[in-house]
Order: structure tokens, then sequence, then C-alpha cells
């Protein structure tokens, strides 16, 4: 190992455990400047776990609101320290912060804190994803009746599509919003939740079990002709098709489609 | 070779490389006058006044995303300003593997952007795959000066374009260092062609830090290497400085900035500002002052304002 490699293992070490006092890092700094070394070290040591904070907590504003500062500041250092950044780019430096919730005591006993952060990092994934041309109602026009049935879908690469096992949206809906923020509660039917970017908007809102199973089915390529036999196993079948078209309509009106 | 090296090399084989080997770009930049960080916090300001501001400077990272509106207003704001991209990831002075993708994506940005040139620090952030998003400081040795030099020869043969690098605020100093920062910034330089952005408030902090005076900092870089200046506020911790670029710049480095101008003459400069980000025309009136100091000690050289931004005269000096 070079001496430059040497040093620098030696001072990312030091940065990364945070210890303070006399170590080896400190004999290789020169002491001849007027503020004590130990202190001036200390700002590169201060400032890495400061900074980290940070950006999960600029990533997370609306969970840090809901857990409360002294609470999330906690919970980010403690991802921080399990957690070096492994990415050039700090945009993405929070993505594990919804496992590390799911995963960790004392944060897992609180399953909704973990979906919070889930819709938040989605909903920051959806604001700078890659562009996509949207497919329109008026798309569809040209289609021949005979076609319809083999038509097929792609969704806009915005769009991530989850379910969440508590009221994590209602709960982020209010604390955006400033209202009062509802009690935890633990559904006994997981509730779908879509995320995608309108124009250049990321939006949020809650699938019903019905839409849900037919945006995964059509996500993957399934046509609609299969998807409209597929909603008629589910509820009135007479309605199938009506149904399906419906939720097409509203999925083309809100961009969740790419051309 | 890595995958991803070989893979980016074969990407461009068509393109920017000859027979021969790289075409560098290793011309000087023109000078552009005037410019302010781009931030978002300003954007509506920008498209609905166009405000007297030359140029921008871009952070390369903030901007190395796959789409939405972040690359939607850039291009925006990129149709009515020269822009030039800042990056922090670069970490030049690691002993770790250059990354090859990081460097993929500056370059599509910079394909797409056009900027009058692109910068990073003298720095590393990290070995081991780590990165702590800090600029962190390295002695100044003939081992680094090697190994930093042969990691700058790398990334200008694959972006095709000479680097501009600029000096850090740093707050310890190793003891094995054998030459001062400066002699070190202007052996780089010169051994590999890369330009100097001298950020004067990191000169003045590292002076004040270090315990020496930021005048001998300036008579040692070379007169005809730097093609920008930074200009910045920090945060007095009575006994050392930190760079946080959260205050006005103070009336020592603009006073140090007189200094600059008389050695290095007509040279970009931006005032930096990355917290507690003001209205842009309190920016904006900042960066006059700069302009006005510019104007009144260098009046044999007509400095682009922003009558001739509008013009479009920009970079015609
Ligand atoms: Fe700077």
């Amino acid at each position: 190992m070079s001496r430059l490699a040497q040093l620098q293992q030696l001072f990312q070490d030091r940065i990364l455990s945070g210890t303070p006092g006399c170590d080896e890092v400190i004999l290789l700094l020169s002491d001849s400047a007027p503020a004590p070394v130990v202190e001036r070290l200390g700002v590169y040591t201060n400032a890495y776990k400061a900074r980290l904070i940070e950006i999960v907590a600029n990533d997370h504003e609306n969970l840090r609101a809901y857990m409360g500062e002294q609470l999330f500041d906690r919970m980010a250092s403690e991802y921080v320290e399990s957690h070096p950044s492994t990415t050039p780019n700090a945009r993405w430096y929070s993505a594990r912060l919804p496992l590390f919730l799911a995963r960790t005591d004392p944060y897992r006993s609180w399953p909704q804190m973990a979906e919070i952060a889930c819709l938040a990092a989605a909903l920051n994934d959806a604001f700078d994803c890659e562009d996509a041309g949207v497919m329109r109602l008026e798309d569809l026009a040209a289609v021949k009746p005979e076609d319809w049935a083999e038509l097929r879908f792609k969704p806009h690469p915005s769009v991530s599509c989850f379910e969440t096992r508590t009221n994590a949206l209602a709960i982020w809906k209010a604390v955006k919003s400033n209202n009062d923020v509802p009690a935890p509660e633990i559904r006994r039917q997981p509730l779908p939740v879509i995320v995608w970017r309108q124009e250049l908007t990321p939006m949020v809102r809650h699938f019903d079990a019905e839409e849900a199973m037919l945006w995964k089915e059509g996500s993957r390529g399934i046509p609609f002709g299969t998807l409209c036999e597929m909603s008629a196993t589910f509820d009135r079948p007479h309605e199938a098709a009506a149904r399906v078209a419906s939720y097409l309509a509203g999925w083309l009106n809100a961009g969740m489609l790419a051309e | 070779m890595s995958r991803s090296l070989r893979a980016a090399r074969e990407k461009d084989a068509g393109s920017s490389r000859s027979e021969q080997g790289p075409a560098i770009d290793f011309a000087k930049p023109a000078f552009l006058g005037f410019g302010l960080g781009l931030r978002s916090e300003h954007y509506s300001e920008i498209f609905e006044h166009n405000p007297p501001v030359d140029w921008f400077e871009v952070l390369s990272e903030n901007f190395m995303v796959p789409g939405g509106s972040p690359l939607r207003n850039l291009d925006r704001v990129r149709l009515d300003y020269p822009v030039v991209m800042h990056g922090v990831s670069l970490s030049i002075a690691s002993t770790g593997e250059l990354n090859w993708d990081y460097l993929r994506d500056l370059k599509s940005l910079a394909v797409r952007l056009e900027p009058a040139w692109i910068s990073d620090h003298l720095c590393w952030t990290g070995v081991h795959d780590v990165n702590l998003h800090d600029l962190l400081p390295i002695p100044y040795t003939e081992e680094a000066l090697r190994h930093i030099s042969s990691r700058i020869h790398q990334v200008q043969d694959y972006l095709g374009r000479a680097l501009v690098l600029e000096n850090v605020s740093t707050y310890v100093e190793f003891s094995e260092s054998e030459m001062p920062e400066w002699e070190f910034l202007a052996e780089l330089s010169r051994s590999t062609g890369c330009w100097l952005l001298l950020d004067l408030n990191n000169v003045y902090v590292n002076a004040r830090n270090h315990g020496y005076d930021a005048v001998r900092f300036l008579d040692g870089v070379p007169a005809d290497r730097v093609v920008q200046f930074h200009l910045a506020g920090h945060s007095d911790m009575g006994d050392y400085l930190i760079d946080t670029h959260d205050h006005p710049v103070c009336e020592e480095v603009f006073e140090l900035y007189r200094m600059a101008l008389h050695r290095f003459g007509p040279v970009s400069t931006m005032i930096e500002r990355d917290d507690k980000i003001p209205p842009l025309r309190e920016l904006v009136a900042e960066l006059d002052r700069a302009r006005r100091i510019a104007g009144d000690l260098l009046p044999a050289r007509p400095l682009p304002g922003a009558q001739d931004r509008q013009d479009g005269n920009i970079g015609s000096v």
C-alpha cells in the first residue's frame, strides 16, 4: 500500500469511527497552527455525521415531522453509523432507510414509519426518474374494436405500486398538510398505493384491490381482453369490461401509462 | 481495465478518440464575466426576470439524475445563460479506483449542457468505495503529485477536455508535506494542463487556519493558469475558520480579490452560497460589487456586464 493510500485509510477510519482524542491520525498532523489539532480534526469528524443526517432529513422531512426531530435524528444517526455512503451522488444515500426502519429495533415495532419512508422514497424517485412520453386517451381513439382485446400497456417509468399494511398514506398526508395526524392503524387487508409523476409533479393515491390486481397484471403485458376476464372473476361479471375501461381511463388521464 | 471502463472507452471510440489517441481540448477557456451558483430557490426569479448574471455554475451531481424537473429547469436556464459544471465527487486525489460510472454520467451531462468548463476539487472524498461526502485534505508530497497527475490525465483523456481544479479549505495539514499548497497546485497544473479555480475564501481560510500570509499563496500560483475565482463566506470559530458558504463575502476576502485581480487579470468570478440562501437580488448585489471592483481595477480591459450578456456578446473579451 502506498503511503498516500495508508494516510487516506487512517483518515477515513477515523472519520467513520468518530472517536475523539489522541490517536494515530493526530500524530500525522502538523500542530504548528493556532488552534489545537484535535479541535481542527474535529471539523471533519463532526461534519461527517451531521452532513449525512441532514441528507436523510431533507429526503424525509415529513417522517421527521411525524417522528419528532429528536427521535428522527437519533434514528438517522444510527442509520448513518450502519450505512457508510457508497454512492458518489448524495441523492441516493437515504435509499435504504425504509428497509432499515422495517428491520431495526425499536423502529420496526412502529411499521407505519417504514411505510412513510417508503412513500417518500417512491415520491423522490418519481420526481427525477427518466422521462418518457405518456399515452393519452385520444391515442386509443384510433384502435379498431377488434384490436381492443389484444391491447397492451406499459407503465410510465415513474410508477411504483406497493402495498401498505398501515394507514401510512393517511398519516403522511396529514403531516404534509399540517392537519391532525391520525393514530397508527394496522389493516387486516393490505392497502395498495400507487406513486407516479404527472407532468412534473410526483403524485400518490390508493388503489382499490381490483384496480391494483389489474394494474399489476396489465404492467406485465397481460392484454386488455384478458384483464376484462380477470375482472369478471373478481366482481360482477357483466360490468367487468366497463370497470376495466374506467380504470384504464383513470390511468391514462393521470399519465401513468407510457406511449 | 474494469468492465465499466472498457465499456465507456468502447462507446467513445467512434466519437472523440482518434487513432493517435484522445483529442483533448487544452485551450484556455474565455473570460465569462460574473456568475452565480444556480439554486432551485431562484428558478422562478431567473425565468421571470432574466437577472443580470453573466453565467451560472451548476452543481453537477444535482443534475446527474435520470430526468424530471431538475433537468427540465436546467435546460431552460441553459437557453439564456452560459454555464460551467462544478462537481464534488470526482475524488481526484483518492487512492481508490476512479469511478467510471460517475465519469460516464458526468460526461453525458456535459454533452447535454456544453459547459464552458468542468471543475471539481483538489481533494479526495473516500477510499474503498466509501464516499464521505466531504472535501478531504491531502499531503503535499511528490508521491501525491505523481498519483494525482496520473488520475487527472486519465480523466482528461476520457472527458476530452482539460479539467479545472479548485483549492479547498483545510483544517489540518500533514506533517509529511514536502511543499506548500500553492506549489502543489502550480506543479499539478503545469504537469497535466489542468486549469485552476482559485477559491479566494479558501485561500483566506487556509492562511488563517495554518498561519501563513494569503498573499504568499496568490504569488505562488502561476498567473496564467487560473480561469475562475470563487468568492464565498465562512464562519469564524475564533482560532480557526470553517468554510461554511452561509455568509456574505467578508471584507478581507474582497481585499484578497483586489490583489488577485492585480496578479491574474480578468478571471471569471462568482459568488458561492450553499446555505442560508438569500433572495437572488441580494446575491446579484454582492456580485455587482465584485463587478465594480474588477471594473475599477482593470479599466484597460472592458469587462462584459449585464448589458453585454443581453446583447449576446458574452465571452468576446
Ligand atoms: Fe469554492
